[in-house]
């Protein structure tokens, strides 16, 4: 009974997706994709993976989102957080990783965002100088997006971490896990 | 209510890790247990290491220091009060010790996750150690041992983690080391 309903949802996402009509998705929005609109947030589908590796993994009721770049309308945001980028361009970077976990997160729950129950874990990696330590400061792009979505289940347990070098040269990635029903 | 509890808690935290001790925000000290009263296994084994766990740190971000999922405890990144920089700055001891401070904090953090029944801890699931270091220091993984070791002592062989020690150019606040760590409970 569950499995077929997931199924059912997921064929009606896939359709919706399929026809890229805006009325499609307005019919099926829930919850959480009308407070998306209402903070003017554009959740694409899932960017395909661009090693070996897959978007997302489900064990149970966890969600396992692989890292997300910052992939922004002008495409991917690349710097080093204490020599190119500010802290505030950061943070805007951040919350585009956010925007694409939303993306994962969405394909994963079968297109339904009201099922996340709530962030488990964010992992949030910046692309930083040896003296640069607003690491934590840049990640809250990604976590007060959720917070805005979610309230205080939109916060995880978190780290935020500096590396001197990120794939592609991008300013910073960030990995999360969900808890969905 | 959420977001001023976190503005509360950025300063809290601020000072925390410029080393002066702050007083948790009341409805943070009103869930906490004085552990004497209660004392288990674990806590004897604290005493007998000389070990009094301080007061959970509260964040210094938007996020939460424990998330609950079943019988999984994740816990955020936890630091030392300490800044710098292992291999120019401070020995593979040093950082060593520090590594154990940081799991103190984690130790705090699962306390209160465990509603002061340190008992209640079956194993340590997954332990993640990020050393602030040159470029050139090898020795991560000596480090992290500062707080494997700890939870090993209190622990058993429970205590061991699957693990993994890495060495990065920079951390928040500019701490020497970071100590990510996930627990099973009962």
């Amino acid at each position: 009974m569950e499995r077929r309903s997931f199924f059912a949802a997921a064929g009606i996402t896939a359709l919706g997706a399929s026809l890229l009509t805006g009325k499609a998705s307005a019919q099926s929005a829930g919850k959480v994709d009308a407070k998306l609109a209402e903070l003017g947030v554009e959740v694409k589908a899932a960017e395909a993976p661009v090693a070996a590796y897959v978007g997302w993994r489900k064990v149970g009721n966890i969600v396992y989102i692989a890292g997300q770049v910052p992939a922004g309308p002008d495409g991917l945001i690349l710097g080093k957080l204490g020599d190119n980028m500010t802290t505030e361009q950061g943070y805007v970077a951040a919350r585009y990783c956010g925007i694409n976990l939303l993306g994962q997160l969405k394909a994963a729950c079968g297109g339904d965002l009201d099922r996340v129950v709530k962030c488990v874990q964010i992992q949030g990696l910046v692309n930083s100088t040896d003296d640069y330590t607003e690491q934590h400061l840049v990640v809250n792009g990604t976590s007060e997006l959720f917070l805005d979505i979610w309230g205080e289940p939109g916060l995880a347990a978190r780290a935020a971490v500096g590396t001197n070098s990120l794939p592609l040269g991008i300013a910073c990635e960030v990995l999360a896990v969900f808890e969905v029903a | 209510m959420i977001r001023r509890a976190l503005f509360t808690s950025l300063a809290a935290s601020i000072l925390a890790a410029c080393g002066k001790a702050e007083d948790p925000a009341p409805e943070e000290q009103a869930a906490e247990t004085p552990p004497t009263a209660m004392g288990g296994k674990v806590d004897a084994k604290l005493a007998e290491l000389g070990i009094v766990l301080p007061e959970a740190t509260t964040p210094i971000a938007a996020y939460t220091p424990i998330r609950i999922v079943g019988n999984m405890v994740y816990i955020a990144g936890q630091g030392p009060s300490d800044q710098g920089v292992v291999g120019r700055d401070y020995t593979m001891e040093q950082g060593y010790g520090f590594a154990r401070d940081a799991g103190i904090s984690v130790l705090s953090q699962l306390r209160k996750a465990c509603d002061s029944d340190l008992d209640r801890v079956v194993q340590c699931v997954q332990l993640q150690g990020l050393v602030r270091c040159t470029d050139d220091f090898t020795e991560q993984h000596l480090v992290v041992n500062g707080c494997s070791e700890l939870f090993r002592d209190v622990f058993g062989d429970a205590g061991l983690a699957a693990r993994a020690a890495v060495g990065t150019n920079a951390l928040p606040v500019g701490f020497v080391c970071e100590v990510i760590a996930t627990f099973e409970i009962a």
